[in-house]
């Protein structure tokens, strides 16, 4: 008896063809592409690579470093590029980074709010202190550069500002 | 026993200290200002943590930054160095409190010996030997005048709280006493925030000869011998030297002894100087206390073979002394340039861009320095970029030696005061060894005069 291809099986070949030709328009620098075959419709529509570049960059988070918390970290925000159109709130003072003013409470800004000047941000603690970090800036919040309950020392990034013009 | 040690300073200093604790096994965390982020002792540091702006005040002095640093990358202990809050009887207390050691003496050594007047009158009440001066620290000029003139002109003022030859002035005669009064004190207050000044009998021709302590927790206490530091700019050292020179053993022995006592009496348990005047027919006088290691400490090194700054910091650990007495002596002869980023011919700073620099090296030649090519000497510090320190089995033959490092020694992109060096060392009066504290006034006159 022939044997058949199983129907599951026969979707998996087509998905994996299409998902090697995806690959492949994703390598290049293409940034519309429609398909029509067999009564099917793929179209694929991209953002342009600089689009691209900010957007991995805005997901970065920073990475947990555990031998030497302190170099690597201020070496990798040096080295990150953080686009000219973005501003950022950097601490004002060396002390201990937190994101809210109890671990039972919200935080005080997360990703995506709009900022006004004069919001509080986030607290630093230094010598049991809890400062208060106003924004001295307007705009969206990009990206929180630095971990809660982590160690900054003085004008390290802390926040990345997309600037909101109104 | 300390794990991780905080260095509260900068330059030359920061990275001497950084390389003993890296020598010792224990970890270290340098402190940076902005502009000083490029910095050897930034680099070399286990961790470290930026706390400020350039300025000093904002940076290397703020307590508040400095206590963080070490508790946020929890340090347990902090050397201070010299300078910034290596005498800070607050910063010191703050240290207590935060359950940090302070690698330096006890709060209590601090505060009597950094108050000059309470230090004089400690040292005459257990019989040591002060200059004639008042009695109390003084803020009215009209109290002042009328003291000065029962001390008898000339007079020395100088700051309660002093240090770093802040408010110090040698006053001649009564017509100008109010004006020196007036500025010193200005000058005072912005340095220490007190304008407080005492007065003191100028003495002529004096030697500067200090004396090297160190004591642990248990009341042991040592010396580390003599050194000599007459060659001063504007009550600043210059050039120091140990042992010193045409000092007589028997008074040497007496200088040593004296400092033993008083550190005993202050139950004194870390590195500290006791310095003293020598006048012309070999009597001494206690000038003050500095509490602290300081920039001249190589010289004693050289000629004892003791890392001061290792002992210091294990006294500060709560070791018990490792040397007796008997076990510390001097060998050869050692003498310390202090090469400043100055104009030396006008004294004024030089900050810049070292393009290229060569360091001496060899048989006995040490260069304690934080440049290399590139660095950028900031305006916002002090203007010490290194310490070139010689050794050799005699006099005669550190002072060859230091000749010929100092040729060798090129720093391009700012001025220095090596040329400076060059001449003293060809001096008759230097060589021969009997030079005292007015030595540097009248060499710079003579020089600028040939210049």
């Amino acid at each position: 008896m022939k044997e058949e291809k199983k129907p599951a099986e026969e979707e998996k070949q087509s998905l994996d063809g299409l998902l090697s030709l995806l690959k492949w328009v994703i390598s290049t620098d293409i940034t519309e592409f429609s398909l029509e075959r067999d009564g099917e419709k793929v179209h694929l529509k991209r953002s342009s690579q600089e689009q691209r570049l900010q957007k991995t960059l805005n997901t970065i988070k920073e990475p947990v470093v555990i031998a030497s918390p302190l170099e690597p970290r201020e070496a990798l925000i040096k080295n990150r590029p953080i686009s000219k159109s973005m501003l950022t709130i950097d601490a004002p003072m060396v002390g201990t980074f937190y994101r809210a003013s109890a671990p039972e409470v919200d935080q005080y800004v997360n990703v995506g709010d709009i900022l006004k000047k004069g919001q509080i941000v986030c607290i630093i603690e230094a010598m049991k202190i809890m400062n208060e970090i106003e924004s001295e800036i307007a705009g969206r919040i990009v990206s929180i550069l630095q971990e809660n309950g982590k160690p900054v020392g003085f004008g390290t990034p802390l926040f990345e500002i997309e600037p909101v013009t109104s | 026993m300390f794990y991780k040690v905080l260095v509260a300073n900068r330059g030359e200093i920061a990275l001497r200290i950084i390389r003993t604790l890296r020598e010792m096994g224990l970890k270290s965390v340098a402190v940076y200002s902005l502009v000083d982020k490029e910095l050897p002792h930034v680099r070399l540091a286990d961790e470290a943590i930026c706390i400020g702006a350039g300025p000093a005040k904002d940076s290397y002095l703020n307590e508040k930054a400095v206590i963080t640093a070490a508790e946020v990358t929890d340090a347990d202990a902090i050397h201070p160095g010299y300078g910034f809050l290596a005498e800070n009887a607050r910063f010191r207390e703050i240290c207590q409190s935060a359950g940090i050691h302070f690698i330096g003496p006890s709060l209590r050594s601090i505060r009597l010996m950094g108050n000059k007047i309470k230090a004089r009158a400690i040292m005459k009440r257990r019989g040591v030997p002060v200059i004639d001066g008042s009695e109390r620290g003084i803020k009215d000029p009209a109290v002042a005048f009328d003291e000065a003139v029962r001390v008898g002109f000339p007079v020395m003022l100088k700051a309660s709280l002093g240090g770093g030859g802040k408010g110090m002035r040698l006053v001649h005669s009564p017509h100008n006493f109010t004006n020196a009064f007036l500025s010193a004190q200005a000058e005072v207050k912005a340095a220490f925030g007190d304008n407080e000044l005492y007065i003191e009998k100028y003495i002529k021709d004096g030697r500067h000869i200090e004396v090297q302590l160190l004591g642990d927790l248990f009341g042991n206490i040592v010396h580390f011998f003599d050194r000599n530091c007459s060659i001063q700019s504007s009550y600043q050292k210059v050039l120091e030297e140990a042992p010193s020179p045409n000092l007589l053993d028997k008074l040497r022995g007496v200088l040593c002894k004296t400092a033993v006592k008083i550190g005993s009496v202050l139950k004194y348990s870390s590195l500290g100087t006791i310095e003293f005047l020598v006048d012309k027919n070999n009597k001494f006088y206690f000038i003050e206390m500095n509490t602290r290691i300081q920039v001249e400490h190589p010289v004693t090194e050289m000629v004892t073979g003791v890392d001061l700054l290792k002992e210091q910091i294990l006294a500060a650990m709560g070791k018990p002394l490792r040397l007796n007495q008997n076990n510390i002596n001097v060998q050869g002869h050692a003498i310390e340039c202090r090469i400043n980023a100055v104009n030396w011919e006008k004294m004024i700073p030089s900050p810049g861009v070292v393009s290229k620099i060569h360091i001496p090296g060899g048989l006995g030649i040490r260069f304690d320095t934080y440049l290399s090519s590139g660095t950028e000497i900031s305006s916002y510090y002090d203007s010490l970029v290194g310490k070139l320190i010689v050794s050799a089995c005699n006099r005669e033959d550190a002072i060859k030696k230091l000749r010929v490092a100092l040729d060798e020694l090129d720093i391009y992109g700012v001025l220095t005061n090596k040329e400076l060096f060059t001449r003293i060392i060809k001096e008759k009066e230097f060589i021969e060894g009997g030079y005292d504290t007015g030595f540097f006034k009248s060499f710079r006159c003579r020089c600028l005069g040939k210049a």
